[in-house]
């Protein structure tokens, strides 16, 4: 239990920031 | 440092900030007291399920460059509340922004000035007042004379401090445990509640993360700086350095919070951990580095938000309301009137007695929660939906913020003021504009045209 609550959260916002990097890649794309 | 010269120079650096800048003084105006003392207070009192409140922060920025810059941005103003004028067609709507402006703004300073006094008197010894007071005296000596331009410039070198103190700070204060799953073992033993989801109510937690989500993406001082950002591509760009700058803090600090659990279980407010561990375990050099973060965090919220109340007061109420024909020469002259006056008016509050007790970190969540309530539906929503009219704008923000209000006094303490503050400024919005006139085309035309 400790270790989701506390890991889980780092490894939620390094998706979140891949997410970002991969989503900004495609609207440059698209534009 | 040059003093600034024409307007649109003062309040948005002329619309040309590249995305190292624009980023840095983004993050650094959001990362203030209430990360450095504020949040290390609530995980030293309530523990790590706060910090999953984090994730709505890069959530809220992607949905602020996604959503809202690309049509915010089309035509570019000087202050949020210059947006409402426009795309509503009133001047009410500028004026009642900026008195939320002004009220929030006055709270939220006063919380990071007595910040501010505490550090002082924790590194320096000086005296409270003494710390407070020259603090917001060099604030408002480079806001005053360089508006925007020195903001950003001073939030950029504020943000490598902040970088440069908790990336030195935190593995020394984890070597001193003998590395993490040291610490962490350590922290559960002496405070158990830590790494249990018992701390804060499920409802509360996720009550709060709306409010800084909410909170993130449409308030004066964040929107301004998508103004100040060249283009899209640098806004872009440049909030993805926001995101990485503001959540690694968020994170290291946090860390720093666990680290102060277990070198001093008992303090008498949470607010102390962070100047205390800076002050009493590590080496004089770093623990000075870190103060000199903390400080640096306060100091650039602090700047950016009298900016934005400074040009309510003088641009969104003074030149929109009473004086509207004065030359730019006067505006400008105004305009750093104005920032004084915002500037001191806090200052005097707290010097006559009425800095409040509660924890740092509940005032910023409750500053942002009025903003969030005020602003987020008049300025998402005008650019999302093309019925929105004046009428539904200006009672959302009222509604928002005295439901907000209301609710922090009288309601349910589970519930954060922020939900049913911004769940009534949608009805209204909603509601008020769908019952009255629809707005002319020429509104919102410049927003949705390609």
């Amino acid at each position: 239990m400790t270790d989701f609550i506390f890991w889980g959260l780092f490894l939620i916002l390094g998706f979140i920031v891949i997410g970002y990097l991969i989503w900004m890649r495609w609207i440059e794309r698209k534009s | 440092m040059r003093a600034t010269s024409s307007e649109s120079d003062y309040w948005i650096a002329g619309g040309k900030l590249g995305w190292g800048v624009g980023g840095a003084t983004m993050a650094a105006t959001h990362t203030s007291a209430g990360t450095f003392i504020g949040t290390i207070g609530v995980i030293y009192a309530v523990g790590w399920s706060f910090a999953w409140v984090l994730i709505s922060i890069p959530l809220a920025y992607w949905f602020m460059v996604a959503v809202l810059a690309p049509r915010f941005t089309k035509v570019k103003e000087l202050t949020l509340p210059a947006f409402l004028q426009r795309r509503y067609d009133s001047k009410k709507a500028r004026g009642i922004g900026a008195v939320i402006i002004l009220i929030a703004t006055v709270v939220y300073v006063q919380a990071q000035i007595v910040a501010g006094g505490l550090v002082a008197n924790i590194v320096f010894g000086i005296p409270t007042t003494t710390g407070m007071v020259v603090f917001t005296i060099i604030l408002l000596i480079y806001t005053v004379l360089g508006g925007m331009l020195a903001v950003a410039y001073t939030d950029f070198l504020q943000m490598v401090i902040m970088v440069l103190g908790t990336i030195v700070s935190v593995p020394l204060a984890v070597s001193h445990f003998g590395g993490f799953g040291n610490m962490i073992e350590l922290v559960q033993a002496i405070k158990p509640l830590t790494f249990s989801w018992g701390g804060f109510s499920t409802s509360l937690l996720i009550t709060m993360g709306l409010a800084f989500f909410l909170g993130s993406v449409a308030t004066p001082e964040k929107v301004v700086r998508l103004y100040a950002m060249k283009d899209m591509r640098t806004i872009r760009r440049g909030i993805l350095l926001t995101i990485v700058l503001v959540t690694g803090i968020n994170l290291l600090v946090f860390i720093l919070g666990l680290a102060a659990m277990v070198l001093f279980p008992i303090l008498p407010t949470g607010d102390l951990a962070m100047p205390v561990i800076a002050k009493a375990v590590l080496p004089t050099f770093i623990g000075t580095i870190m103060l000199a973060a903390v400080t640096s965090a306060m100091m650039s919220t602090v700047d950016s938000l009298l900016l934005v109340a400074g040009s309510a007061l003088s641009e969104d109420i003074y030149q929109n309301l009473i004086h509207t024909k004065a030359s730019e020469n006067r505006r400008l002259v105004i305009a750093r009137m104005g920032i004084v006056v915002v500037g001191i008016i806090p200052l005097l509050l707290i010097l006559g007695g009425f800095a409040k007790g509660e924890l740092i970190q509940f005032i910023v969540v409750l500053f942002t929660a009025i903003m969030a309530a005020g602003f987020f539906t008049p300025v998402v929503g005008g650019i999302l939906w093309k019925r929105a009219n004046k009428h539904g704008a200006i009672a959302s923000m009222i509604g928002g913020v005295l439901m907000t209000g209301i609710w922090k006094v009288y309601g349910d303490p589970e519930i954060y003021p922020v939900l049913p503050g911004f769940v009534l400024s949608v009805l209204l919005f909603v509601m008020v504009s769908l019952s009255t006139k629809a707005p002319h085309e020429k509104l919102w035309k410049p927003y949705f045209d390609k």
